[in-house]
């Protein structure tokens, strides 16, 4: 007992002192900002031109703008929050942009999965598969020093900022729906679903507000349309299926309501499932993504009630190789054979490209298993790539699948 | 904690933001295992709240919901860098990786960072903020018998490393 409160008295007193820390932090900067402004007030005094002071207004306004710039790439560049539920409702009161309600149309939701390439053609031979070739690993140097950034310190006034940064908002259309486009992410909230249709908004980054009903079934919650996959030892959290009782099973849906179509069955136990933490405006209904055996990747909405969080924890004395697929170059086109060095976390670099079908050859002792990557396309949108051992030939090749995923 | 109670008068946001910040960097700070990704997170989180104060005001605990923001966010930021991130961490070799410098016994640090992002956010909001089990686990949305485990790894990994038993 002494020694569990040793342990916790540790924790604590670290804490405090972390939390004192932060908060001495956070007057500095606020004395800096005060000081800056001060000192550029005094140097406009100096040359003692009223042009000048005419100026501080402007210049002020534009250093004020500068660091709210900054800040919203910060906030672009990270995820959204994801809102509580009862605030995700509350903005539908302040803006009234519902005028009808549509009748809705049930359909199963059309999301990004594992693609795998096409299948050659069964006739015909099959073209040598490339090979991918070892080049002699190059010692990553360490990363310059980067200057610690200076967060903005927002203005405590109680009122929100004249001109709010765009967000990534709270979710993504999964096909096209009046304005908004398929793959379209940033899409807010603003009232309640009705009849299996949510009134959402999209500010875009010029200040243009669009704004639409559009059917539960076309939405995704901006973290899941990332599809995630579960790779062990990297996915830290999915949940499993919980006080289901057999045969009983629980119904994936097209869409947050009994009313939508059943697209997939989950049982008693079945875990690995990526579930959105996104507090929404559907209740105890959430969106779900999985792997299934087929290699497809079932999604949809499913009871929230029925899913406990699956604790795994992950143990970082595993080696995760081989990891990273770098694609380069990598513009719009998304074709694999864009692929071209592959990176392992022992320093091994293999160079090579798929063949039309997906397949490359690797070494037979580099483990293609859990072989992963990814690259950013424009638009916030992103493919990762996974690998598959296909097949194991005499030459001391294994021949690997790459599979892409793109959202 | 949120230091308000029902049918007080809703209080300003600058002195919610005054009182709030510290402890929301901590936790979003130890969930991010990054000081200063905390502190922006921080900055995120009550910049949302600044947004919606009009109604956040009159709730029980818009503590509570900030803080949910706030780790969502640290989990989330994990989450969606995903593989990515830890891919390029990896490639970059721990070696050059350099923990950020916080306060306190480093000790102590060392041993929360080796804690899965989940279980460091149950035991910066039990061991700092004496949050009971059940209100962590509404915090974080998850059940409290997962709160529980979470903290009873947590615990015990904690203790393992820091020299003392689990309970």
């Amino acid at each position: 007992m002494t020694d569990d409160a040793n342990f916790e008295d540790r924790l604590r007193a670290t804490f405090q002192t972390e939390a004192a820390e932060l908060a001495r932090r956070k007057d500095r900067a606020s004395s800096d900002d005060a000081m800056r402004s001060a000192a550029l007030v005094e140097e406009i005094d100096d040359h003692g031109s009223n042009a000048n002071r005419r100026m501080l207004v402007p210049l002020l306004a534009a250093a004020v703008l500068l660091v709210a710039g900054v800040a919203g790439v910060i906030a672009l560049a990270r995820p959204s929050a994801e809102v509580p539920t009862e605030l995700a409702t509350a903005g539908a009161t302040a803006r009234a942009l519902v005028t009808a309600t549509p009748t809705p149309t049930p359909t199963i939701t059309v999301v990004p999965t594992l693609v795998e390439t096409p299948e050659a053609g069964t006739e015909g031979a099959r073209p040598p598969l490339p090979t991918a070739v070892l080049v002699t690993p190059v010692p990553t140097p360490p990363p310059p020093p980067t200057p610690t950034p200076v967060p903005a310190t927002p203005v405590p006034t109680g009122t929100p900022a004249p001109q709010d940064p765009p967000r990534s908002g709270d979710f993504c259309m999964l096909r096209t729906i009046g304005p908004f486009a398929e793959g379209t992410c940033g899409l807010e909230a603003i009232g309640a679903v009705v009849d299996g249709w949510l009134p959402v908004q999209l500010v875009t980054s010029a200040g243009l507000q669009n704004a639409d009903l559009v059917p539960v079934d076309a939405l995704a919650p901006g973290v899941g349309i990332e599809a995630p996959r579960y790779v062990p030892g990297l996915s830290e959290v999915t949940w499993c299926v919980s006080d289901i009782v057999a045969p009983d099973t629980l119904n994936v849906r097209a869409g947050p309501s009994t009313d939508q179509l059943i697209v997939g069955e989950l049982a008693e136990g079945q875990c690995r499932i990526f579930r959105s933490d996104v507090p929404h405006p559907f209740g105890n209904w959430t969106w779900v993504a999985l792997d299934q055996p087929d290699g497809q990747m079932l999604t949809g909405w499913a009871s929230s009630l029925y899913l406990r969080e699956e604790v795994q924890p992950v143990d970082d004395t595993v080696p995760r190789r081989p990891i990273l697929v770098r694609a380069e170059p990598f513009g719009s086109d998304l074709d694999i054979p864009d692929v071209s060095e592959f990176r392992f976390v022992d320093g091994t670099v293999l160079i090579g490209n798929p063949d039309s079908d997906g397949r490359l050859q690797i070494p037979a002792n580099i483990d293609p298993v859990g072989l992963i990557g990814s690259a950013p396309l424009p638009g916030d949108r992103f493919c990762a790539f996974t690998g598959r051992l296909e097949a194991i030939d005499g030459d001391g090749y294994h021949v690997l699948r790459v599979l892409q995923l793109c959202a | 904690m949120d230091g308000r109670t029902t049918g007080a008068l809703p209080e300003d946001f600058a002195t919610f933001y005054e009182r709030e910040f510290a402890a929301i960097a901590l936790i979003a700070g130890t969930t991010a295992g990054d000081r200063t990704v905390g502190e922006d997170i921080a900055q995120e989180a009550l910049a949302r709240a600044n947004e919606r104060w009009a109604n956040l005001a009159n709730f029980d605990k818009p503590g509570a919901w900030v803080r949910r923001v706030a780790i969502n966010l640290a989990l989330d930021d994990r989450r969606r860098q995903g593989s990515r991130r830890r891919a390029v961490e990896q490639l970059e070799a721990s070696a050059s990786r350099v923990p950020a410098t916080r306060a306190g016994d480093p000790v102590v640090w060392a041993a929360v960072d080796t804690l899965p992002p989940r279980q460091r956010s149950v035991v910066v909001l039990h061991y700092f903020e004496d949050r009971p089990v059940a209100e962590v686990a509404d915090i974080l949305d998850i059940s409290v018998s997962a709160t529980t485990s979470h903290l009873h790894k947590a615990r015990t990994a904690l203790a393992a490393r820091l020299g003392g038993g689990s309970r």
